[in-house]
């Protein structure tokens, strides 16, 4: 009997898919008569969306206060970039993912003493705590409630030459590229035996424990690093918009992630990326409705608590459902 | 002013400490938490705002508060939180948090997001003198007219059938079913029960803080914090975490502005390093 | 030989009842030892400070001469000692091979390793762990069924599985035949009797057929203390046990 991975029976195609996907998204985006910018800012939140999915698809920890780790690489690496302390975007980057995936390391410590509602609960205080750090006794770092403006774009430079990624394009290519190497880190990891300990916690923690497995001890590690993945997609997020801003911080931040991911499907990795596309890009589109416009976000809200109701799989969840039950009958 | 920091901290705190009884009510019978708490809190202050600058009578804007956030609460039950009795803890607070959403954004549709602001009503303006100093004479009300509260929800749930069943179903929730007392009309008084009271602390709080959609927000995270540190499934850890809470925030505020609501969540991770059951909680409720 | 299990005077009180009464055991290694008593006569909450998921009172549990009163649940399995629930507790949405594969993980990788990047192929073992365990409890043929899709009885003996790919020296079995039919019993029996070889068993059981057709010694509890202990013979005619049991035993 040949073991692969637990609870996925994809191959590789998955991520030249996704690869094939990033090449094309923007002249996808350009066809539908939406920007590359747009198409960015949706990977951006899909980098973010894959350490949630980690966490929550995958071992069942619903966190509220993903936007601490979200807000804590971002204003560092933009802090780094504008006061020059670091000139190469992606030491900047690295900086503010390890200390996002520090402070993950701390809260995680806190928060996973309790589980369940608890644990949501106390993410959404620490959550909020970090956003009061950043609003007051911070100010002076964090620019307060204005932020922190003139982040530059992404540049390597290379001794002789540099490397600039200013332009839309070139932007979505830097940002692009990471995501790639953050989905198949990703994949790795639930692919793994570490990733199918995981999964048990998410099925059933008392018996994961009483098999032999450390349980708090593996959820510390997958909290700390889906704390980096929002480090980094905080850091992006900088560079992308050339402005840092505190609403980085904020519970709505951390509520829209969970939304993106339930919407798109928890537990399928590419489920935040297409729950990211929806919201995105609905909200954009329904603000050009007139008659609309001022509600988009009750839509929305009204959608996602009907796919909680009745279609708990999100939109790739229930694809990926419907494609196991015509592989069995077919 | 330390003394008047003192008693905003009172004030706060028992405005926490009624959002905080709606909210572990809920849980504790329940075992729903409500993430679309602070979204009453915030529809009570809305209605009550409404009918106050109507009909000039606050008293009158109170009692719809309460009346119409207890109706929302009904509303709600029965149309969607009570599927959701048997699905699992992270479901609950998912779909709470998108009924906090759905609340918020009506709300807001409705009335714009501009901030409204609420006179304080005709009997509780000016200020009143305290030893030395002096102070709003509405927040001092405040306190009285939770302790009111207090005390009528103290008579039902110590003196009422319902209160029993309430508070026997928080030891036990599997006794209260095994009775056969009617657990679907008890769920649905008991929801509604709670979220009523949190209607009630927005329309009271609604002259010191403004009323605007979002406001329920902050009185969320907070409630929770006031829940931790008091304990869980607790009244009396409730209203003693709600005056803390209030304390914390205010007295900090006094000495060191910027850290005023920070300090609310330091407290609240000291309390789960050191005696993670809150201070009145009983040990191994989870 | 020594004991491969020894508790001495093991007690748990819940605030004033006393639910464990110093009961002390010795189980020789290769035997099957029964664990009988009524309802509330406190099997379950001895087997739970086996197994470490509460802590005792006061007493001590000894595995393989080591002190492991303290230990959790956990390191309890990593020690060598597996567990089956008389509520069946398995990974519902995973496949049956799955399911067995997660302890396998453990008995194998240890109870943490941080191999984000690697690949089951890796694992020292695994692979024949799963297939016989796989194999042992007759699931070969449902390995890539999910566990929720299972009959009752498969359920059962995938529950069995998942303790034995822990590689216990000690499987406790918690109520193995518990809501089964008789052919299923039987089957189970007949599993337990091929696990004997290779792993000492305690078992707790109300079903008395099942008890006297397996066990080398068999211990009776009543309110939390041992009225009896001994061969199967002994019990049968011990007067006390009789009274115990209304009704009596056959």
């Amino acid at each position: 009997m040949k073991l692969g991975p637990v609870g996925d029976r994809s191959g590789l195609w998955v991520e030249g898919a996704v690869a094939l996907f990033l090449v094309l998204f923007p002249s996808i985006f350009a066809a539908i008569g939406a920007g590359t910018d747009l198409a960015t800012r949706i990977l951006i939140l899909g980098l973010f969306g894959l350490g949630v999915d980690l966490i929550f698809g995958f071992t069942g920890l619903l966190s509220f206060g993903q936007a601490a780790f979200f807000g804590s690489g971002g204003f560092i690496t933009a802090y780094l970039l504008i006061h020059n302390i670091v000139t190469n975007s992606l030491a900047a980057l690295a900086i503010g993912t390890i200390a996002a995936a520090i402070f993950g390391a701390v809260i995680g410590a806190l928060a996973l003493r309790q589980v369940g509602v608890y644990f949501a609960m106390l993410t959404l205080a620490f959550g909020q705590l970090f956003y009061f750090l950043d609003i007051s006794p911070l100010r002076n770092f964090t620019g307060s409630e204005n932020g922190l403006p003139g982040v530059p774009k992404p540049t390597i430079p290379l001794g002789a030459t540099t490397l600039d990624f200013s332009s839309s394009i070139g932007t979505y290519v830097f940002v692009a590229a990471l995501y790639f190497i953050g989905f198949v880190v990703a994949r790795r990891i639930v692919r793994s035996p570490f990733g199918a300990v995981l999964r048990a916690i998410l099925e059933n923690p008392q018996r994961a424990a009483a098999v032999g497995h450390r349980v708090p001890r593996y959820k510390l590690v997958v909290f700390t690093i889906a704390a980096a993945y929002g480090g980094l997609a905080g850091g992006l997020l900088g560079m992308f918009q050339g402005y840092m801003p505190p609403e980085a911080f904020s519970i709505d931040q951390s509520g829209e992630i969970i939304v993106m991911t339930v919407i798109g499907g928890s537990g399928t990795l590419i489920g935040p990326l297409v729950g990211a596309g929806v919201w995105i890009y609905l909200r954009q589109e329904l603000q050009n409705i007139d008659a609309i416009a001022g509600i988009w976000k009750l839509i929305l809200g009204l959608v996602f608590i009907l796919l909680i109701t009745g279609f708990r799989r999100g939109i790739v969840g229930g694809i990926m459902a419907l494609a196991r039950r015509w592989r069995r009958e077919g | 002013m330390i003394e008047a920091q003192l008693l905003n901290g009172v004030a706060l705190g028992s405005i926490l400490a009624l959002v905080a009884l709606g909210l572990t009510i809920i849980f504790g019978l329940l075992g729903l938490v409500n993430f679309a708490h602070g979204a009453f809190f915030m529809v009570g202050a809305y209605a009550g705002w409404i009918v106050y600058t109507q009909t000039g009578s606050f008293v009158l804007g109170v009692a719809t508060a309460l009346v119409f956030a207890f109706i929302v609460g009904i509303v709600v039950e029965r149309v969607l939180i009570r599927f959701y009795y048997k699905r699992p803890p992270e479901d609950q607070i998912l779909v709470t948090f998108g009924l906090n959403i759905v609340l918020v954004e009506t709300v807001r549709a409705i009335f714009g997001g501009k901030t409204q602001l609420v006179p304080s009503p005709s009997w509780g303006q000016g200020a009143v003198q305290i030893a030395d100093f002096v102070y709003p004479q509405y927040r001092l009300e405040v306190v009285g007219i939770v302790a009111l509260t207090l005390a009528v929800m103290w008579l039902i749930l110590f003196k009422t059938r319902l209160g029993l069943i309430v508070r026997a179903g928080i030891d036990d929730a599997l006794i209260v079913n095994i009775l056969g007392i009617n657990v679907n009309r008890t769920f649905m008084l008991v929801f509604a029960l709670g979220v009523a009271v949190a209607g009630l602390s927005g329309i009271i709080d609604a002259p010191i803080v403004a009323v605007y959609p979002d406001m329920g927000t902050d009185i969320l995270v907070q409630s929770f914090v006031v829940v931790v540190i008091g304990g869980v499934g607790s009244f009396a850890g409730a209203i003693l975490g709600g005056i803390v809470a209030g304390e914390i925030v205010s007295v900090t505020t006094a000495f060191a502005p910027d850290y005023g609501q920070v300090m609310l969540y330091v407290a609240m991770a000291l309390v789960l390093i050191l005696r993670p059951q809150g201070l009145l909680g009983v040990e191994g409720r989870a | 030989m020594s004991a491969i299990l020894e508790t001495r005077d093991l007690t748990k009180a819940f605030g004033g009842l006393v639910a464990v009464d110093k009961v002390s055991l010795t189980v020789e290694p290769g035997t099957i030892t029964a664990l009988i008593g009524p309802n509330g006569a406190g099997k379950t909450t001895f087997f739970k400070m086996l197994s470490g998921e509460i802590p005792p009172t006061s007493g001590e549990i000894y595995f393989k001469e080591k002190d492991i009163t303290r230990y959790d649940a956990t390191r309890t399995a990593q020690l060598g000692i597996g567990k089956s629930y008389q509520i069946t507790q398995i990974f519902p949405s995973l496949t049956v091979a799955e399911n067995v594969m997660i302890p396998a993980l453990a008995a194998r990788r240890g109870e943490f390793k941080l191999d984000i990047f690697g690949s089951m192929g890796r694992v020292d073992g695994l692979e024949p762990l799963v297939e016989r365990t796989i194999a042992a409890v007759g699931l070969a043929d449902r390995a890539q069924f999910r566990a929720q899709d299972l009959a009752y009885g498969e359920k059962r003996r995938l529950e069995i599985g998942i303790a034995l790919a822990t590689e216990p020296e000690l499987l406790l079995l918690d109520e193995p035949a518990a809501g089964m039919s008789p052919s299923e019993t039987a089957e189970t029996v007949a599993l337990i009797k091929e696990l004997r070889s290779t792993v000492t068993i305690v078992i707790v059981e109300h079903d008395m057929d099942v008890v006297f057709g397996l066990a080398d010694r068999i211990m009776v509890l009543q309110d939390g203390a041992t009225i009896a202990l001994g061969a199967p013979e002994e019990i049968r005619a011990n007067q006390r046990v009789r009274e115990a049991y209304l009704g009596g035993l056959d």
